[in-house]
């Protein structure tokens, strides 16, 4: 009897979901042709010779990658060195977005806490508060927030009319605003996936663990913290991925000295002093280790589905 | 008598405005099994709640063994819950959901290992400790449930309905294991549910409570058979209620006028009181007589097959249905509808109830 209803229901939902195969034509096609093909083109462009008024010649060259590591002096004739120039901004940027991740964890794991557990109507206002600063552009928020912070800006004006601080704090052009800037442009990012996991998150698991002698804190690191996970991950994915690829923050509030990968690649695209090879290899070397990071997330994942 | 292992003295919970429980007095005694039943929101499982911790009391006192712990949290009481939907934690398998109280606890993991392994055998889930709660079936669970709550040895066990997920076989096949348990362990438990016949078969005595208030403590048999109130007798199997006019009070008995002249005599529930009120009497006890031979007479107004026995709904002259229970057998006499009949019972088996 039991079978028989089991039956019942597969036919039911292949009879509902008949066209399912279908439903995804659309976003095959835009995938393809925005984003598969774009990056082919990337992958083709490294490896091409590049030409100097911006553009490329069709000559095979490994010169964007050689670049990239290496230093062979002005005139590229000497032994080759490795070049620190561009790892050390590629080893800024995971710093830079790690901290910006971090934080955005530590500022947002509370916050979607506290949206999951208010009652119904509260639940969607906080939500859509949580939304409003898109409706802003994020060129104009990163402009505004650069005027915000800068030495005579409100922030420092307000700090030593209240006699806080004797002289203006320096903030702008330093590591400091980049990551405020990563952090506020991404923490929503961080809230949703957490949100919609703690939402999910059923109570009577605190009961149990307070009831099997757990306090507040082996309660959060033992059972709230492993079964909400997933939406930690997730949020986490979401903040560190485009924060390493940022470049609106460390151009607006970095100045020069802080550049984040995001900054170098785009120069290489920009007018004509750009080396579209080079910009091209560095955007590679950047989605290499972005996917080197999902698929290890992928794979734990994986591991996790099949206990 | 018995150590009273869980004190309740005058508890009351509010919630802003809402009474959930309105001074509550119980005192159950060690190595019990002890029900709380009622309807659905009736207050029973906010009792449970309390005694876990997991509502704090508005007034009154909950002792646990002579200590009061009404303002402890939940992980400083040495009691256990199994819980209505088991709360078995998802990421864990069940030898880690077994062992995370007693690690808790500061067990060291060899001892703590061999005990899980002991409530594992206890429960019958021996082969079981690697399994993660989603590939169990519901009555593996609740046994899972069980395992995770008896393994700290708490000196109560509170189980809130944990058999209500289960289908009616395995509830049953499982009402007795539970009754076993308890013996076995000697734990005082504190069953809650709504189940009537779970609370009749398990317990060695019941407090059936209503709109938050402790309507009657007793053992089976004192509550189906010495109901004290109206809501006790009417929820506790089922029965007729005759309004009747009480006459006069004497030693626990009341004379009472029924419905179309009739009188009987019949124990009261103690704080019954003359003037207007009801009496409660069995469908299994009430007999045909001739008609105008018994003490109320009516017509036969509709017959109801239930295999071994068949309801007989007799309509009394003010309007009253009386149900009429008797055994389908040969030789039992069952009138056919629309047949005018008499009706008699003993003097015992009715009860003048306090409204």
């Amino acid at each position: 009897m039991v079978a028989g209803i089991e039956n019942n229901n597969s036919s039911n939902t292949s009879t509902y979901a008949g066209l399912g195969s279908l439903l995804i034509l659309p976003t095959w096609l835009v995938i393809g042709f925005f984003l598969v093909l774009p990056v082919l083109m990337m992958l083709v462009y490294s490896f091409l010779t590049k030409e100097f008024r911006g553009g490329v010649i069709w000559e095979f060259s490994l010169a964007a990658y050689d670049q990239f590591f290496f230093d062979r002096g002005l005139f590229g004739d000497e032994p080759p060195k490795i070049e620190w120039t561009y790892i050390i901004i590629f080893w800024r940027s995971i710093w830079l977005a790690a901290v910006a991740t971090f934080l955005c964890l530590l500022v947002g794991f509370p916050t979607a806490w506290f949206i999951a557990t208010r009652s119904g109507p509260n639940k969607s206002l906080w939500l859509f508060l949580i939304t409003i600063p898109y409706w802003v552009n994020l060129l104009i928020r990163t402009i505004s927030m650069k005027f915000l912070i800068r030495d005579t800006g409100p922030l420092n004006e307000w700090l030593l009319a209240a006699g806080v601080i004797p002289e203006p704090i320096h903030m702008i052009n330093t590591n400091f605003a980049v990551q405020l800037g990563l952090f506020y442009s991404y923490l929503p990012f961080m809230v949703l996936p957490i949100y919609a996991a703690v939402e999910r998150y059923n109570f009577a698991y605190s009961e149990a663990a307070a009831d099997l002698y757990a306090g507040r804190w082996a309660t959060l690191r033992k059972i709230i913290l492993p079964i909400v996970k997933p939406g930690i991950i997730a949020g986490c994915i979401l903040v560190f991925v485009p924060s390493l690829g940022a470049f609106l923050a460390p151009d607006l509030l970095g100045g020069a000295k802080n550049f984040m990968i995001g900054s170098l690649i785009e120069e290489q695209f920009k007018g004509n002093a750009g080396n579209w090879p080079f910009g091209a290899a560095a955007a590679m070397i950047l989605l290499s280790m972005v996917l080197i990071v999902l698929t290890f997330y992928a794979r734990q994942q994986m591991k996790q589905g099949k206990r | 008598m018995k150590e009273v292992a869980v004190d309740i003295v005058n508890l009351t919970k509010c919630y802003g405005d809402f009474t959930a429980l309105s001074d509550v007095s119980l005192d159950i005694r060690d190595n019990e099994f002890f029900t709380l039943l009622g309807p659905s929101g009736c207050g029973k499982t906010t009792l449970l709640r309390t005694v876990a911790g997991f509502e704090n009391v508005t007034e009154g006192a909950i002792l646990l063994y002579g200590e009061d712990i009404a303002n402890l949290p939940p992980n400083k009481r040495p009691v256990n819950t199994v819980f209505q939907q088991y709360a078995l934690f998802p990421h864990m398998d069940v030898m880690q959901n077994v062992l995370f109280g007693l690690l808790r606890l500061g067990q060291d993991a060899a001892s703590a290992r061999a005990r899980v392994g002991e409530v594992l055998e206890m429960v019958q889930l021996g082969g079981f400790a690697h399994r993660l709660p989603g590939q169990l079936s519901g009555g593996q669970q609740q046994r899972v449930a069980l395992a995770r709550a008896l393994a700290p040895n708490p000196k109560v066990l509170l189980l809130d309905e944990p058999l209500s997920a289960l289908d009616l076989k395995l509830r049953q096949a499982v009402r007795l294991e539970l009754q076993q348990l308890q013996r076995d362990t000697g734990i005082t438990f504190i069953f809650v549910t709504h189940d009537q016949e779970e609370a009749l078969t398990m317990s060695d005595r019941i407090a059936v409570i209503a709109e938050g208030r402790v309507q009657q403590v007793g053992t089976a048999r004192d509550i189906y058979e010495a109901p004290i109130n109206k809501f006790v007798a009417d929820f506790i199997g089922e029965t007729n209620l005759i309004m009747v006019q009480v006459l006069g009070l004497a030693d626990g008995n009341a004379t009472c006028l029924l419905p179309g002249g009739g009188k009987c005599t019949c124990p009261a529930a103690q704080g019954a009181i003359a003037g207007e009120g009801h009496i409660s009497v069995r469908p299994e006890r009430v007999g045909f007589a001739e008609p105008d031979a018994g003490v109320m007479s009516g017509q036969v107004a509709r017959l109801v097959y239930l295999g071994t026995d068949m309801h007989v709904d007799v309509t009394l002259v003010d309007g009253e249905t009386i149900t009429v229970r008797t055994q389908n057998s040969t030789g039992s006499y069952i009138p056919p509808v629309g047949e005018n009949v008499g009706l008699t019972f003993e003097q015992g088996a009715a009860r003048l109830l306090v409204d």
